[in-house]
């Protein structure tokens, strides 16, 4: 695969899949068993789940179906999941880096808020809207957060990048116009290593200010 | 013979990142986001102790475990554990949580042995051996000069002992990779600093035609220097994918990561240093240790920057049961940095001299050096500098200057462009894009030389079959893979003109090109578009590969960095209010990703000064804090203004920049700390426990 | 992480009943921005999370008639932290609530969760290390590097509180409402904290099959209170010291005080020696420092912490003006 291109080549479109529609009031649930194996299928009333089963996601404005059991984070599903047919979710935007909400680079957006998608189980996110990197902008059409960015030269490595650009794109939505003070902290839960803060600084100021950010 | 142009259209200018819309919409894929299908996932027993013999180790229950298709070890009963994370087995199953459910199945036992985690510890008399060759390597290994001379002609003299403690580099893309064999042929997705070196290492371990590995490294998650050569990791991976005939991932766990992939030595340095009557510096002697872990190496230079007619030193390498050191952006340098400069604060204040005095005494006249410190005086505020001490409030503001200076020279490149008869220019180069831009450089330069926008030329980095170029260490690369593409972009021009001569009825050494034409030189009429000058081409394009012209890289740059902080006696906590960067690089390739570079360099710096260390327990021998949390990283709210300023020396040719601008920070810091405080904190990071210390708070 | 199943009750009854585990470990999830974490450290086990988000009405945020403030425990430390009843009334509360964590951590890290955290020690979160509260025979921290740790002593456990709810929640006199089989009953905040000594298996009075569904805060009006924190580092970082002062004043001169001290203990640290030396004075630079001082001389450093002395005297000093309004010295 070339990572220098946005399709992933496994039969498995991401673009058309997040570019697709997003549908109204979907409710998300647990659909049913992974496997005959298990117990009996569990209802989303059911007291207890244990073991794999899949359950129906709202990612970025679609349902998506992925097989996880009750230990799997949302990042994990994610990243690592598959769909009960066995294709990968393959939504690799958000990072796992430190694993325990410290670092912020594995950040999404929950019902539009910023949270460490390590740091939730995926059965937690049955019923929220979840929002991943991807699902902010494609590579020929940036959310204009991850446009200032660009511009700006706000990424090195680009590995905390992703996580940034959620936790800056929810702060905005929340806070259209932050002081330079309320970027600092709607910025604080997410660390870069290559040390581009100070162009991340400027690049969420820009966005504010083309009051284009949420 | 190749050159760089005379005037530059793009060479210097800002240009974003090719990249960059990957990297912002979470589309580039690191060897870490690799799906391939089929891909096995790995998890990793490490050593939950400092040092330990295995007396028991059993594979059979984890080898049952669901999902569980290959086991890796290093070694079972009788090999002796050298430091906590240690590498002792590997499982690669369906799922993560497979192979970590087969981990903990493993059925192992261990004979604990006392670890040795400080380097006085290990230098003890009595201290338990930890490697046959013995704990301590003595080096008497410089000296220069008269150096009783110089101490007993000296106007003062300052003695002091200083502490740098080991930092880990964090990359926040952990090592790992992941391989897939066919038949006998292997790709390794690895996040690598030398895609070469990877290819080179697996040839030479499993006995591989080089002819048959593929390196894919696109993007990389940060290295900072400890993703060099064949990693541990990448060949466990690639084990296990042999194996289990399937690909598989192994990409280290942070606590794994954290106690075992690399950190920068610590430096210890009791330092006496004198200087005459004019602040010259007459002798310098030292007697300095540090540890890079169980590995050994803790080399640092000193006097570092600064010129000494007399001076001597004796150096100990000390092991202990802790993760190896690896190169860390700028090996030894922020250390001698932080350890020289101290002195020369202390010796500042004993000869009466406002320090920015001293380091300009001792430095060349006519150096870059003078001209930067003076530059960076006016920026900082060094005029409302007060005397070192002399404040009493609870906030203290204090003023700090500290030089770098860093070779920078290329490594050797190769570099194959084509133009394609549409008018695309496409370039390999066998390099790797660590986040410093070099894709974007190699694009600057292209399209510098053929007239052309840095965004429509196709840049071709990352994979080990194309055109061998060096690893990125030393801040080598800018310098060897700039030149390759300029030499050989020449080279293409030439045959476009030597093809283009008749239409344009002109010799071949008469043509140029202008942006989007290639023209007549003199006559500007007499052109043609470069579209139409490409479908001239037919079917075959033009194309050459070729290696660099070592005359377009230069070495040895400059830089200097003033602080300006706020202490608060009350807490002993620092803040950096200011921060003054200024660097030279030669010739500046895109200014955008140099600025980058200095910023990075910057925060890199400031995190070595406040908050960053490794925190080992001297009685398990564990590191405490192998995560982010408490191993304390510089966020967005610690950032001070800072203003990076770029010096463009073009007649130098390009010359690597990523090392010096981390060089120097903490010293500065640590210098204004010293001028708010009157006590110079002689410990990093200078912590509220270091400083409240250095008050006699404590 | 181990495998474990995911209980969804729909009433706290249910949770109640869902925790009780006969011997089998089942633990409450709310946030989860601790729990889970020590989960994949291999920290704790439980073999089954019983999922309160589900429970009804426990996201409230109200003012009852008595005046009092009344958090349902899954309240979340984003949704504290912007409340107008408490930024207005209990301010202390939202200032503390804001500087927790991280924003990602608030929005999901709820109230119960804040205050029901477990130790955060480098020896106790090191699966591998049997320290005393994990039933090993001793502290490590007291023996090994407790940099971080308690100044002051409390029953074994050095390992300081970190919840920046439960310091000004103490200092407002704030109780929880536990669940349990039998029915509900209220803990003062300051009960709610256990010591190494007093119980070797829970750090707070809560069985394994209680939790927590209120907070119950009285009234502050009349009261001055000010909670400030050290932190070394801008962003997140675990305080090295907080403290939270409430002051009835009279005219000038301090009537009750009420002085708690976070970060510096295993349990939210009340400072009675504090309280006493405001009573009945005006509070000026001279007699904040001799609060600060009076609190800090029951401190007990321990080989690596000795700075956290100075620097919590000096905090406290600070937030005493600040509670009083005459600026912070």
């Amino acid at each position: 695969m070339d990572g220098s291109e946005p399709g992933d080549g496994q039969g498995f479109s991401r673009r058309d899949f997040l570019r697709g529609a997003a549908t109204g009031a979907v409710v998300s649930s647990l659909v049913g068993q992974a496997s005959a194996a298990d117990p009996p299928a569990p209802s989303a009333s059911a007291p207890i789940v244990s073991g794999a089963v899949t359950a129906q996601l709202m990612v970025n404005g679609h349902r998506l179906q992925v097989v996880v059991e009750p230990r799997t984070t949302l990042l994990d599903a994610l990243r690592d999941g598959k769909a009960p047919d066995g294709k990968p979710i393959d939504l690799t935007g958000a990072k796992r880096v430190c694993d325990r909400g410290a670092c912020g680079s594995c950040t999404v957006l929950f019902d539009g808020k910023p949270v460490y998608a390590c740091s939730v189980l995926a059965l937690d996110a049955l019923g929220h809207a979840i929002t991943t990197v991807e699902g902010l902008g494609d590579v020929d059409r940036l959310h204009p957060v991850q446009e200032a960015f660009v511009q700006h030269d706000a990424l090195m490595c680009g590995f905390c990048t992703p996580g940034f650009v959620v936790a800056a794109a929810g702060l905005l939505k929340a806070n259209p116009h932050p002081s330079p003070e309320e970027i600092r902290r709607g910025l604080g839960g997410n660390l870069c290593r290559c040390g581009t803060y100070s162009r991340i600084l400027e690049a969420v100021a820009e966005a504010a200010r083309t009051g284009k950010g949420a | 013979m190749p050159s760089w142009p005379k005037e530059r259209r793009l060479l210097g200018t800002r240009v974003t990142r090719l990249e960059a819309p990957l990297k912002v919409a979470g589309r580039a894929k690191y060897a870490y986001d690799q799906n391939l299908p089929g891909m096995l996932q790995t998890a990793v027993l490490g050593s939950p102790h400092g040092r330990a013999r295995i007396t028991r180790l059993d594979l059979e229950a984890a080898r049952r475990m669901p999902g569980v298709k290959a086991v890796w070890t290093g070694g079972g009963p009788g090999r002796e554990l050298r430091h906590h994370g240690e590498m002792i087995a590997a499982i690669a199953a369906e799922t993560l949580d497979q192979a970590r459910d087969a981990v903990r199945k493993i059925d192992i036992a261990y004979e604990v042995l006392p670890a040795v985690v400080t380097e006085e510890d290990s230098m003890a008399p009595n201290a338990p051996q930890l490697v046959r060759e013995g704990n301590v390597n003595v080096r008497n290994n410089e000296g220069r000069g008269d150096v009783p001379q110089g101490f007993a002609a000296a106007k003062a003299v300052f003695e002091g002992t200083f502490r740098c403690r080991v930092v880990t580099h964090c990359c926040l893309e952990p090592h790992g990779a992941v391989a897939q064999w066919d038949g006998d042929r292997i790709t390794v997705w690895a996040t690598t600093q030398g895609i070469h070196d990877v290819k080179d290492g697996i040839a030479n371990v499993f006995k591989v035609s080089p002819a048959n590995i593929e390196v894919i490294c696109e993007h990389m998650g940060g290295g900072f220097g400890s993703k060099f050569g064949l990693e541990h990791e990448a060949v466990v991976a690639a084990s296990l994918a042999r194996d289990a005939g399937r690909p598989v991932k192994l990409m280290l766990e942070r606590e794994n990561e954290q106690t075992t992939a690399g950190c920068r030595p610590s430096a210890v340095a009791t330092i006496k240093i004198a200087a005459d009557e004019s602040g010259r510096l007459t002798a310098f002697d030292a007697t300095t240790y540090g540890t890079g872990g169980i590995g050994g190496g803790a080399g640092f230079g000193l006097p570092f920057m600064y010129r000494v007619p007399a001076f001597g030193r004796k150096h100990s390498d000390v092991r202990i049961n802790a993760g190896s050191a690896r190169a860390m952006r700028a090996p030894g340098h922020p250390e001698s940095s932080f350890l020289m400069e101290s002195a020369m604060e202390g010796l500042a204040v004993k000869l009466g001299l406002d320090p920015l005095d001293l380091r300009r005494r001792n430095l060349p006249a006519d150096s870059l050096w003078q001209k930067q410190l003076t530059l960076g005086a006016e920026r900082i505020g060094w005029p409302e500098r007060l005397p070192t001490g002399s404040q009493t409030g609870r906030l203290r503001v204090g003023y700090g200057c500290a030089v770098t200076g860093w070779w920078g020279g290329g490594h050797d490149s190769n570099a194959r462009v084509a133009i394609h008869n549409d008018g695309q220019v496409e370039v390999w180069c066998g390099t790797q894009d660590l986040g410093t831009g070099t894709r974007t450089a190699l694009a600057v330069v292209a399209a510098e030389t053929f007239g052309l926008q840095p965004h429509d030329v196709l840049i071709h980095v990352g994979r080990a079959s194309y055109p061998p170029s060096g690893s990125s260490g030393g801040s080598s690369t800018i310098g060897g893979v700039a030149p390759a593409v300029r030499t050989v972009s020449e080279t293409v021009l030439g045959q476009l003109f030597e093809r283009l001569a008749p239409a344009l009825d002109a010799a071949p050494a008469d043509l140029e090109v202008a942006p989007g034409v290639v023209r007549v030189k003199g006559k500007p009429d007499q052109s043609l578009s470069w579209k139409d000058a490409c479908a001239r081409l037919g079917a075959q394009g033009l194309s050459a590969e070729g290696a660099k012209d070592k005359s377009l890289a230069g070495g040895g740059c400059n830089g200097a960095q003033f602080a300006k902080v706020e202490v608060d006696v009350e807490t002993g906590i620092v803040r950096v209010r200011k921060m003054v960067a200024l660097q030279d690089c030669g010739l500046i390739v895109n200014l955008l990703t140099a600025e980058s570079q200095v910023y990075g360099g910057v925060v890199l710096g400031i995190g070595y000064a406040l908050y960053e260390e490794r925190v080992l327990d001297r009685d398990s021998g564990r590191m405490l804090n192998p995560n982010l949390e408490f191993y304390k990283l510089a966020g967005p709210g610690d950032m001070p203004e800072i203003e990076v300023i770029m010096q463009d020396l073009p007649e130098r040719q390009v010359i690597g920049l990523g090392e010096p601008p981390t060089i120097p920070t903490a010293s500065a810091i640590a210098g204004a700390v010293h001028n708010a405080l009157g006590v110079l904190v002689p410990s990093l990071p200078l912590t509220p426990a270091n400083v409240l210390a250095a008050l006699g708070e404590v | 992480m181990n495998a474990f199943e995911l209980a969804r009750p729909k009433s706290a009854a249910e949770a109640v009943q869902l925790l009780t585990g006969e011997g089998r470990q089942h633990m409450a999830l709310a946030g989860g921005q601790d729990i889970l974490a020590l989960m994949k450290d291999e920290v704790l086990q439980p073999v089954r999370l019983v999922n309160l988000k589900s429970l009804p009405g426990l996201n409230r945020i109200e003012v009852d008639r008595q005046g009092r403030l009344n958090l349902g425990a899954l309240v979340t430390l984003a949704q504290l932290e912007a409340a107008e009843p408490v930024r207005k009334a209990w301010s202390a509360l939202a200032e503390a609530a804001a500087e927790a964590g991280t924003p990602q951590i608030r929005n999901l890290g709820t109230v119960g969760g804040n205050l029901c955290q477990k130790p955060r020690c480098w020896y106790y979160r090191a699966a591998p290390l049997h320290c005393a509260r994990k039933g090993g025979d001793a502290c490590l921290a007291t023996t090994g590097d407790n940099r971080y740790h308690s100044i002051f002593a409390f029953g074994g456990c050095v390992a300081p509180s970190y919840s920046a709810l439960a310091t000004p929640l103490t200092a407002y006199q704030a109780a929880v409402e536990v669940q349990g089989p039998g029915g509900t009953r209220q803990v003062k905040l300051a009960d709610l904290y256990r010591s190494l000594e007093q119980d070797p298996t829970a750090d707070t009075v809560l069985k394994p099959n209680e939790i927590i569904t209120r907070v119950v805060v009285p009234p502050a009006r009349g009261l001055r209170v000010a909670h400030r924190e050290v932190r070394q580092m801008a962003s997140h970082d675990w305080p090295l010291a907080m403290a939270t002062v409430a002051l009835d004043t009279n005219g000038g001169t301090v009537r009750q005080a009420r002085v708690v001290l976070g970060a510096v203990a295993p349990i939210p640290w009340i400072s009675a020696p504090a309280a006493a030396a405001l009573k009945g004075k005006p509070v000026t630079g001279e007699t904040a420092r001799q609060a600060a001082e009076a609190a800090l001389k029951e401190a007990t450093p321990l080989s690596e912490n000795g700075y956290k002395v100075r620097l919590t005297a000096n905090l406290l000093r600070r937030t005493i003006l600040a509670a009083a309004g005459v600026g912070e010295g």
